[in-house]
C-alpha cells in the first residue's frame, strides 16, 4: 500500500494572519512540506521576524483595495496561488446583554468590526483568489480556519456568528467551485494554546474549560497545522468542517 | 459536432433536445443562471477537451455565441452531426 503524499513541492500557499499563532504554525508546516509561502499580516514587526524565504505583505485583510493589490502582486510574482489559508481573525468576547455594565447591549460597532475581520475578510480574499484560480485553471484548495464557537458559544455573539458564516461559505463554495477542481474545506479548532486564546480567557475560565475537554488539555498550534496539511494534501476532502477540539462539545 | 453540443446543452439546461436551437438566448432558458454558466463551462471543456478563456466564458450568452466561441477553438459546432 502506498504512503500518503504530503509533499507540497512547487505549490504556492498564501496564509493570511500568518505572522503569529496558528497562522505561523500553519505557514511553517506548509513550508516544511515544500510549499512556497506568502504571508499576509497587518503586523509589520512580526512579519519582519519571519523566515527570509517567506514572501511577506503587510495588509489588513479588511482593506479591500489593499488586499486586491497584494494578491495581484503575489500573482505577478508567482503566476498562481494553489493554496489559500484564510486564517486571519480576532477572538472577541461580549454577550448580547451585559448586566454588569451601564451600556448593557452588545456594542454594535464592535459587532460589525468582528464580523468584518472574521467573516467579511474571508469573503473578500476568497473571491479574489478563487477568481485567479478559475482564470488560471488552478485546481487549488481554500482552507478556512473556523472555530468550535461556530456552533454557538455563550459570550461570543459576534465571533460565533462570523465563524458560522465561514462554515456556510465553506459548504457553499465547495459546491460552486468543485466543478473547477477547486476544493474548499474548513478546519475548526477547539481551544488552542495560543496568545490570542490566553489573552481572551482568564486563567479560571481556562481551568474550567479544560475540565470539560475529554482529553483534559488545550490543543496546540501544531495539532491544527498538521490537520491543515492533511486536508490540503488529501484531494477528496471538499466542503467538510474538520473539528480539532479534543472531543469538546459546546 | 452540433448534435454533441445540443445534447450537452439539453443536459445542462434540463431541456428537451428538440427545444435546443441556434436562436436560443440566455433569457429564453429558465435554468441558465450564473451557476449553470459554470456547469456549462466545465461540461464544454470536458466534452470537447478544450480550455476556454475567461473572456470567452463571459461572452457565452446564447447558443449562437457558444457556437462561435467553440469555432475559435477549432470545434466546428455549426456543422451538423
Amino acid at each position: 500500500m502506498s504512503q500518503p503524499n504530503l509533499s507540497l513541492s512547487h505549490k504556492i500557499a498564501l496564509v493570511t494572519g500568518g505572522a503569529s499563532g496558528l497562522g505561523l504554525a500553519i505557514a511553517n508546516t506548509l513550508a516544511e512540506a515544500g510549499a512556497t509561502i506568502i504571508v499576509i499580516d497587518c503586523n509589520q514587526t512580526k512579519l519582519k521576524d519571519l523566515r527570509n524565504d517567506f514572501q511577506k505583505e503587510c495588509v489588513d485583510v479588511t482593506d479591500q483595495e489593499g488586499m486586491q493589490a497584494a494578491i495581484n502582486k503575489v500573482m505577478n510574482a508567482n503566476g498562481r496561488i494553489d493554496i489559500l489559508i484564510n486564517n486571519a481573525g480576532f477572538i472577541y468576547n461580549e454577550p448580547l446583554i451585559n448586566l454588569t455594565k451601564a451600556q448593557r447591549q452588545h456594542d454594535y460597532n464592535a459587532y460589525k468590526k468582528i464580523i468584518d475581520i472574521n467573516m467579511n475578510s474571508v469573503f473578500l480574499t476568497s473571491a479574489m483568489v478563487a477568481d485567479h484560480m478559475i482564470v488560471k485553471r488552478t485546481k487549488g484548495v481554500i482552507v478556512n480556519i473556523s472555530s468550535i464557537s461556530a456552533d454557538g458559544n455563550a459570550g461570543q455573539t459576534a465571533y460565533s456568528a462570523a465563524k458560522a458564516g465561514v462554515n456556510a461559505f465553506t459548504k457553499t463554495w465547495a459546491k460552486e467551485l468543485g466543478p473547477f477542481g477547486i476544493r474548499v474545506v474548513a478546519v475548526s479548532p477547539g481551544f488552542i494554546e495560543t496568545p490570542s486564546t490566553t489573552q481572551a480567557l482568564s486563567e479560571s475560565m481556562l481551568d474550567s474549560l479544560i475540565k470539560r475537554i475529554p482529553l483534559r488539555k488545550l490543543g496546540n498550534a501544531l495539532d491544527v497545522a498538521h490537520t491543515v496539511l492533511s486536508v490540503v494534501s488529501n484531494q477528496y476532502i471538499n466542503g467538510s468542517i474538520i473539528p480539532v477540539n479534543g472531543g469538546l462539545v459546546l | 459536432m452540433r448534435e454533441r453540443l445540443f445534447q450537452l446543452l439539453s443536459k445542462v439546461f434540463d431541456m428537451r433536445l428538440g427545444d435546443i436551437n441556434e436562436s436560443l438566448v440566455k433569457e429564453d432558458v429558465y435554468k441558465w443562471d450564473s451557476l449553470v454558466q459554470m456547469e456549462l463551462v466545465t461540461e464544454i471543456e470536458k466534452g470537447f477537451e478544450i480550455q476556454l478563456s475567461i473572456d470567452d466564458i463571459m461572452s457565452m450568452d446564447s447558443v449562437q455565441k457558444i457556437i462561435e466561441v467553440l469555432d475559435k477553438y477549432g470545434v466546428k459546432a455549426n456543422v451538423p452531426a
